[in-house]
């Protein structure tokens, strides 16, 4: 053990002194920063509001501010005509017991309604009248007073005829009133402006929630205060009695998720993005409630399956703020974060391939090798404490990656979310911190499975170039070509049996982390795969299966690089 | 004095030709071991075979009584060598390669990687990288590193490659100095014969991947010798001084006796022929008598070379 040991340090000292090794370990750093300066960077200049989907002011405000414009524009018109109604009826007309007393505005409307009647019936009078004297003035044309005074003759008896013909246009209108009158009470109660009836009612209710609303908006505005703002939304949600009271509890809900996602200056994009998802959220909520699409049919149970899954997804997103489902890390930031990962992981990936394939050719090419056979020790040790040395690098690239993205994302602006995921039939809320540590452990894998397949080369051509190239080849070109040549077979036989080819080439792109995380429910395909596959035994796109083979792959070279270095003659 | 190194009948085939057969070859504690052979001989084969490098198709090896293939790692920490060139890792300084080296024996200290430092002269460029040695250094250096933990056995293939005289003979002292003072045992393989011929207690030599004699540097050299061969230098009349001398020799021989060859050497002029030293002043009084006048007479070795070329049939070149 203890000369394993040695082994083992002198490895580790060939390693950390080697050029090749400091240049791209640097580079792994380099890469990752570079990519977090760009993401604070962006992140500067979008606060600055140099780009044009940043708008000035926080979109709540703006949001506020259409909501006031709307308002007040309703309670301006409502408080106008309850001017209106104060002045006819005075401010406390029709109040009793502190309430509105609809059956007394309606008495009195009909009231008021008699008394038109009576004014037209007194009118209908005043032209039987009119037209009685001008009868009798055409017939007493020769009347004293007419010829006394003509003129005046005349004029009354035009006035008589302007005003028979006034009270005529009357009478039609008392005919129509008279015809009308069983419906009077109905016809009112359908006319809002004056409040009668239900919907007077309800738009009362509404004018006086405004009018008392309208100094909270001007708080909200002045504080910038989002709760009230949604605690306002809750009261009118509530007491909308077009809702059902499934559909309040549910857009009660999507209130207080919006409550919880909310903050300062977000980004239009970010709002959006919040909306957008509640909006899913609230839709599918609702087709669940129903049991039917929008068209009234049936919902299917395999889709009812996928609203569910979507449904416990988008609310433990919307929830914890997970990055694409609107919280408080935006597309953006989930882009920079994947790149950052990314960039990490590659460059780290091309290091353990160069270094798998170092390992043992270079050993040969330098003559090295003699130095450690001739030493006391078992080829077996030789080559475990190689084995040991590339899985320890990779295990520093990947700590190195996890640390910088850390580093990244503190420093950077692009902070810690929670994230979520479908795995296995439901919906998963991971801590950032634990998400980020086994995306890079699955990276370790990937990334060591791809340094022992350099390793095998290394040890079998025991030429460092050849190894490189050849690992390079398989591991970058080769595999994404064939798997390109391949899929087209898709298209021939209908299923992706010959598209699963590349998985006997080296795992460069097996992407365990973003079959176990990225498994969004987006389409049928993925619920598919997420449904069928359970714990990822889908042939696909299962984790199970793909953690396998990269593990069954790396084995497998393993194997191989052992029997190679240790039962090869040394020539 | 024990073997340090017994090998038994180790045999090694490359495909299906036979590099190595039955080959028997023991090293004592405290000698060095002459291992030498025409090119393609086996000597580096049987080296790296010893060492560990190749596997055998058969045979025994035992170094200090350890058996390779049961007691592996005890076998190979009584072993230092240096097998054709003394590669190590030339980006690192001398120091760091032999520290590297050290922790594999474990045990050994600082004080003992500076002594053998200074044993092979290195002490002065030391913390220079490897790369930067010229091929006499790199020789020193891998010196240094296969007597740093104190071997029992030494095994060194061409260790004389690159150096110049002054290091050679620098080289010469210390493995004398290690193997007769601290009772090293060394197997050296070199194509400097005469470096061998001043250095080796024995040689074994080796063609086509046999054995084919294993004796001490005097013993070898006497086998050739046999009846010694003497040079005359009769001035003008070497053709009477052969009549005289082939007379002489003649009137001693018993009864069926050959009479050995007496010659004359075409470009020296001078007469060639074996006797016993003891006759050779009758022989000259009889030369001296007949009036052939004797201006020099020499007695003529074989050289370990002669030796060589003469058991391994000449022809080949020496590796």
């Amino acid at each position: 053990m203890h000369k394993f040991g040695s082994l083992y340090r002198n490895e580790i000292t060939k390693t950390v002194r080697k050029p090749v090794y400091i240049v791209i370990t640097a580079l792994v750093l380099a890469s990752m920063l570079l990519v977090g300066i760009i993401a604070l960077g962006a992140k500067l200049l979008n606060s600055a509001g140099a780009f044009d989907y940043t708008p000035d002011r926080s979109v709540y405000v703006e949001q506020m501010e259409w909501n006031e414009n709307d308002y007040r524009s309703i309670l301006s018109s409502l408080e106008s005509e309850m001017k209106a109604f104060e002045d006819t009826y005075g401010g406390d007309a029709f109040v009793k017991d502190g309430k509105f007393d609809a059956e007394a505005a309606i008495e009195d409307y009909r009231a008021r309604l008699m008394d038109d009647l009576i004014w037209y019936a007194d009118s209908l009078c005043q032209r039987a009248w009119y037209l009685e004297s001008l009868k009798f003035k055409i017939a007493d044309i020769d009347d004293e007073e007419a010829e006394k005074n003509p003129a005046g003759f005349i004029d009354e008896t035009r006035e008589n005829l302007a005003g028979a013909r006034a009270y005529g246009r009357t009478k039609a209108d008392l005919d129509k009133l008279l015809k009308d009158y069983p419906t009077v009470g109905k016809t009112v109660a359908e006319y809002p402006v004056f409040l009668y009836g239900e919907r007077g009612k309800s738009t009362l209710a509404e004018a006086e929630l405004l009018s008392k609303n309208i100094e909270k908006y001007e708080e909200i505005l002045a504080n910038e205060d989002f709760d009230l703002y949604i605690d306002l939304e809750n009261e009118t949600v509530k007491s909308d009695p077009a809702l059902s009271e499934s559909q309040k509890k549910i857009g009660v809900e999507t209130n207080e998720i919006l409550k919880k996602l909310y903050r300062p200056n977000m980004t239009s994009v970010e709002w959006n993005e919040v909306t957008s998802a509640l909006s899913t959220l609230n839709t599918n909520k609702m087709l669940l409630d129903a049991g039917t699409d929008w068209e009234g049919n049936k919902l299917s149970p395999e889709t009812v399956t996928k609203y569910r899954l979507q449904v416990e997804e988008l609310t433990k997103g919307l929830e914890y703020g997970a990055p694409g489902y609107g919280g408080r890390q935006s597309v953006e930031e989930k882009v920079f974060v994947n790149l950052t990962l990314s960039a990490g992981m590659g460059v780290a990936q091309v290091l353990l391939v160069i270094m798998g394939a170092l390992l043992v050719a270079e050993e040969f090419q330098s003559g090295s090798i003699k130095l450690l056979i001739i030493a006391p020790v078992r080829r077996i040790k030789i080559f475990s404490a190689k084995l040991l040395m590339l899985a320890t690098m990779c295990a520093f690239e990947m700590l190195l990656v996890y640390f910088t993205l850390l580093f990244v994302c503190l420093f950077s602006g692009l902070g810690f979310s929670n994230m979520v995921f479908t795995f296995a039939g439901s919906a998963h809320v991971m801590n950032p911190f634990l998400y980020y540590f086994i995306y890079v452990l699955l990276g370790f894998v990937e990334v060591f499975a791809a340094g022992v397949f350099a390793l095998m080369l290394s040890t079998m051509i025991r030429n460092a170039g050849g190894a490189i190239s050849i690992s390079m080849v398989l591991v970058y070109v080769l595999q994404s070509s064939v798997t390109s040549i391949f899929m087209l077979t898709i298209g021939f036989t209908g299923n992706y049996i010959f598209s699963n080819i590349y998985k006997v080439l080296p795992p460069a792109n097996a992407d365990l982390p973003s079959k176990l995380f990225g498994t969004s429910i987006q389409s049928d395909l993925d619920l598919n795969a997420i449904l069928n596959g359970g714990f990822g035994l889908d042939i696909n796109n299962g984790f199970a299966v793909s953690l396998l083979y990269v593990l069954a792959f790396g084995a497998l070279c393993v194997w191989a690089s052992y029997e190679s270095f240790i039962k090869r003659d040394i020539k | 004095m024990e073997n340090v190194l017994r090998v038994k009948g180790l045999s090694k085939y490359f495909g299906k030709r036979k590099i190595l057969d039955k080959i028997d070859l023991e090293v004592k504690s405290g000698e060095i071991m002459g291992f030498i052979g025409p090119n393609g001989a086996g000597k580096t084969t049987a080296i790296k075979t010893i060492l560990g490098f190749l596997s055998d198709d058969g045979g025994d090896i035992q170094i200090c009584g350890y058996d390779v293939k049961k007691d592996y790692e005890k076998a190979m920490g009584m072993v230092g060598g240096i097998v054709e060139n003394p590669d190590m890792y030339k980006q690192f300084s001398g120091t760091i390669n032999l520290q590297m080296y050290a922790r594999t024996h474990g045990n050994i200290s600082q004080e003992r990687i500076d002594e053998v430092v200074k044993m092979v002269g290195l002490e002065n460029r030391i913390n220079d990288k490897v790369k930067k040695y010229s091929l006499g250094m790199k020789q020193r250096l891998g010196l240094a590193i296969a007597i740093l933990h104190n071997p029992r056995l030494l095994v060194l293939d061409e260790p004389t490659n690159g150096l110049d005289p002054n290091g050679i003979r620098e080289l010469r002292e210390i493995l004398i100095n290690l193997s007769h003072k601290t009772g090293i045992g060394v197997l050296i393989s070199s194509h400097q014969l005469a470096e061998m011929e001043n250095l080796c207690d024995r040689a074994t030599i080796i063609a086509n991947g046999r054995v084919i004699c294993e004796k001490s540097l005097s013993e070898l050299t006497d086998m050739l010798n046999g009846e010694p061969t003497f040079r005359l230098d009769a001035g003008a009349a070497p053709q009477r001084a052969i009549q005289v001398i082939r007379g002489f020799i003649e009137s001693g021989l018993a009864e069926g006796e050959t009479a050995p060859r007496v010659t004359c050497d075409a470009e020296t002029g001078k007469v060639v022929f074996s006797a016993e030293p003891q006759i050779i002043p009758s022989i000259v009084r009889a030369l001296v008598e007949a009036g052939v006048d004797v201006y020099a007479i020499q007695k003529e070795e074989y050289s370990l070379e002669e030796a060589f070329v003469a058991i391994t049939g000449g022809g080949s070149q020496i590796a």
